[in-house]
């Protein structure tokens, strides 16, 4: 037997003491956490240990490798994919591999969302982020294979969702994809998401204002439009060369940085024609862990540089001077951030991640303001949010696909 | 229904690197080709270039009558068959079948006839109201296929469609395929690196090593005439005993040394090998089959010139057969597959494939009979076989 490990944390579970040298499936350990997954290509089980949960899955041994591979190589561009931890191989006559990762906190399978998401325009949010999934993982080269509703995980990401990749088996990494495997790849996500929400309609789960056809062919434009947003060369006037700035800041607000822009101004010098390269997205989450420290996913982050930055605008005019922007977010993370999730009694932080909290703290404020005319402050609307609404949401920290059953 | 044809193709990737190399191949109307060969030798890149999923750097590729080389993957009226194949658990095998359709706004009097037809065939009428759980696991792949056939594609591919399911299912899923293929009469090509699949399943096998066609052939017919020492140890299981050997003339024939071993090479075997003559009192290499090797014991008639001698160092009884294990002192040959086995340079390992009444065991010295009418003969210059084919 060989337990090939990527990390060795404390809050690991110690593999060894299961009973690797069985059927995953034959398994009965106090430790399993009984989750009906449907139908599935492999056995599956979790596995629940300090509040954590990890998943494994038995599978050939070339496949195990493979994914091993994949799922590091994925995790190293900083795309959003599950931690795989570990691949148990060598376990005896007969016996696949397992490979081991860990269940991504906070994530939300699709069927959860359509029982009880409380986002308002669900499907909108899901098409978003299963298109911009797949565009990041195509400008990375990841030619998928098998997108769908069942190997996605979503997160609320401030009031929309953020996806991210559970399932790498049938997925191949190049230097580049031509538009072949692009399509391919779009035909194949596009036929999953219908197969995803008709079967969701054929439990009686899926809301009846949501169109399966309608929301899967919505997926082809969304992609479409953005890879075009972040791909397109474009020709412009030479007056009209600001329209490159303000491509860059479009670029800036999807959350991706640009790499560098290619120009080239045509003959007689009226015409310009260039071409942004766009890096990995993540534009608003790593300004905003320059500045605080804090992870956040991307729209998160986005809403909490909108509050620092409007903070920042108060205190400069309470100051009657222009502050750095690092000191602001300093004065920020200290006498507003934190203190607003400190408002949240700790039985109740399971609930939601602390930059999702925070920005439903916003939410909460925007709503009390709406009501009552006038200014709320944030640390008042923590208090009410803590009392009102967070009481009445579920735990998110560990939810799997019960509603499959 | 529509014949691919493939005319010179190249793929070469922007790092210079040539994928495939001037591949022309015919597949007829129909027709169940398999395309095999090692990781890297460039077939799943010749099955995408048909697919439209990598650009075709030179030649031509005609689907039909339409070259297709500039039309978009979905313009190509082809279906990649098995890419995915999870079913939807709380759907009706009919909707698991046919739900596809409605992305292509099929009219539902056309669905429901597709449906039904694709059902008939993968023989599933009774489990149409059925849901997957409900299903065994062949039936369940029955299922995932019925997904393609209701697209009436003019031609399947098939990129290793069996190689996530366990090795039980994958022999069932074989017989399966190549059944369903022969009755819905569609072109296909397929794609494995396993050359039991491919012998067990094409009506043609086309075997490919670093981007270049070796042979194109029926089973049998690549079984027996292999064209060069690649495909002689690529294509059968176990694979072909490969020696380097010299052939002295000698009278009614000539004599075949490889090692401290010799066996007596009759002249209608060497007439029937074109250019194996003008190879007298050269190098040359020289191909057994392991059913060639039989225990002696067993014979009616013995040719001690057509025996040699080994130590057995493994006896393997698989009930039917027996495959017996023992090495010769003479110089293996290394036949360019990336997947095998080093060679050894401690003399060539072999296998031979004996009756099952044969009592040899391990760490017997025995007498094996080589069946020197079914020798291979390659030259070691081109490596191509010396056979009339």
């Amino acid at each position: 037997m060989q337990l090939l490990l990527a990390t060795r944390e404390d809050d690991q579970p110690d593999y060894l003491d299961l009973p690797l040298d069985r059927p995953l499936e034959s398994w009965d350990d106090p430790r399993l956490v009984e989750i009906p997954i449907g139908v599935h290509r492999h056995v599956v089980r979790f596995v629940g240990h300090r509040g954590r949960l990890y998943a494994l899955k038995e599978l050939p041994a070339r496949l195990a490798g493979r994914e091993w591979r994949l799922l590091q190589a994925l995790r190293d561009e900083g795309l959003p994919v599950v931690d795989v931890l570990g691949v148990v191989s060598e376990r005896g006559e007969g016996l696949d591999d397992i490979l081991i990762t860990r269940h991504l906190e906070f994530s939300l399978p699709f069927r959860f969302l359509f029982l009880r998401s409380g986002l308002p325009r669900l499907h909108d949010s899901l098409v978003d982020a299963v298109a911009a999934l797949l565009v990041r993982l195509h400008l990375a080269g990841f030619f998928w294979g098998d997108c769908s509703l069942s190997n996605t995980l979503f997160r609320r990401d401030a009031g929309a969702l953020s996806a991210w990749v559970v399932d790498t088996e049938t997925g191949e990494l190049h230097p580049r994809l031509t538009d072949g495997q692009r399509r391919h790849d779009l035909d194949i996500a596009e036929l999953n998401l219908l197969g995803g929400l008709l079967d969701c309609q054929a439990s009686g789960r899926l809301p009846t204002d949501i169109d399966p056809v309608v929301v899967a062919t919505t997926l082809r434009q969304r992609y479409e439009q953005l890879w075009t947003e972040l791909t397109a060369e474009e020709l412009v006037d030479f007056a009209q060369r600001h329209l490159i700035d303000e491509r860059v800041k479009r670029l800036n607000r999807l959350g991706f940085d640009i790499s560098q822009i290619t120009i080239h101004q045509g003959e007689g010098g009226s015409v310009v024609r260039f071409r942004p390269e766009v890096v990995e997205a993540g534009h608003h989450q790593r300004r905003l862990k320059d500045l605080t420290g804090l992870d956040a996913l991307e729209n998160q982050a986005r809403r909490l540089l909108n509050d620092l930055r409007s903070y920042g605008a108060w205190l400069s005019a309470q100051e009657g001077r222009e502050l750095p922007e690092a000191l602001a977010a300093y004065r920020w993370l200290t006498h507003v951030f934190e203190p607003a999730l400190a408002a949240i009694p700790d039985e109740l932080r399971d609930r939601r991640e602390a930059p999702e909290l925070y920005h439903e703290i916003l939410e909460h404020r925007d709503a009390l303001v709406a009501a009552r005319h006038q200014p709320v402050r944030v640390p008042e609307a923590a208090a009410s949010y803590a009392s009102v609404a967070l009481p009445f949401a579920e735990t998110e920290r560990s939810v799997l696909d019960a509603a499959e059953d | 229904m529509a014949e691919v044809v493939l005319r010179g193709v190249d793929k070469v990737y922007p790092n210079g690197f040539q994928a495939v190399t001037d591949l022309s191949l015919d597949i007829e109307d129909g027709e169940f080709i398999v395309m095999v060969g090692p990781s890297g030798c460039g077939k799943s890149t010749a099955l995408r270039m048909i697919a439209g999923l990598e650009e075709i750097t030179a030649g031509e590729l005609r689907i039909g009558e339409r070259v297709v080389n500039e039309v978009e993957p979905k313009d190509r009226d082809i279906a990649m068959v098995f890419q995915n194949y999870a079913l939807y658990p709380h759907m009706t095998v009919y909707d698991n079948i046919g739900f596809a359709l409605k992305l292509a706004g099929t009219p539902k009097e056309e669905m429901d006839r597709r449906i039904r037809e694709a059902a008939r065939i993968l023989e599933l009428e009774e489990n149409l109201a059925r849901k997957p759980g409900q299903l065994s696991g062949g039936q369940r792949q029955r299922v995932a296929m019925g997904r393609a056939i209701v697209r009436q594609p003019a031609a399947f591919l098939m990129d290793e469609p069996l190689s996530n399911l366990d090795a039980k299912l994958r022999v069932q899923m074989r017989a399966e395929i190549a059944a369903l293929q022969r009755k819905l009469g569609v072109t296909t090509f397929y794609v494995t690196h396993d050359q039991v699949e491919a012998m067990t399943m094409g009506d043609r096998v086309a075997v490919i090593k670093d981007g270049i066609l070796q042979q194109v052939d029926n089973p049998q017919h690549l079984y027996d005439h292999p064209q060069n020492v690649f495909v002689a140890a690529f294509i059968g299981s176990p694979s072909m005993n490969l020696y380097s050997g010299r052939l002295e003339q000698a009278p009614g024939g000539g004599q075949l040394h490889f090692g401290s071993q010799s066996v007596f090479v009759p002249d209608h075997v060497i007439d029937s090998k074109p250019g194996l003559r003008e190879h007298f009192g050269r190098e040359i290499i020289m191909g057994i089959r392991p059913e060639d090797l039989n225990d002696p014991e067993l014979a009616q008639e013995v040719d001690p010139a057509q025996c040699i001698e080994a130590d057995i160092e493994l006896i393997e009884a698989l009930g039917s057969e027996i495959l017996v294990h023992f090495t010769l002192d003479a110089t293996a040959v290394d036949s360019g597959d990336p997947d095998a086995e080093a060679v050894s340079t401690d003399g060539a390992p072999s296998v031979g494939r004996f009756d099952p009444r044969s009592r040899v065991k391990a760490g017997d010295r025995v007498k094996i009979q080589v069946d020197v009418d079914r020798i291979h003969c390659f030259d070691p210059d081109t490596r191509l076989a010396m056979d009339a084919g």
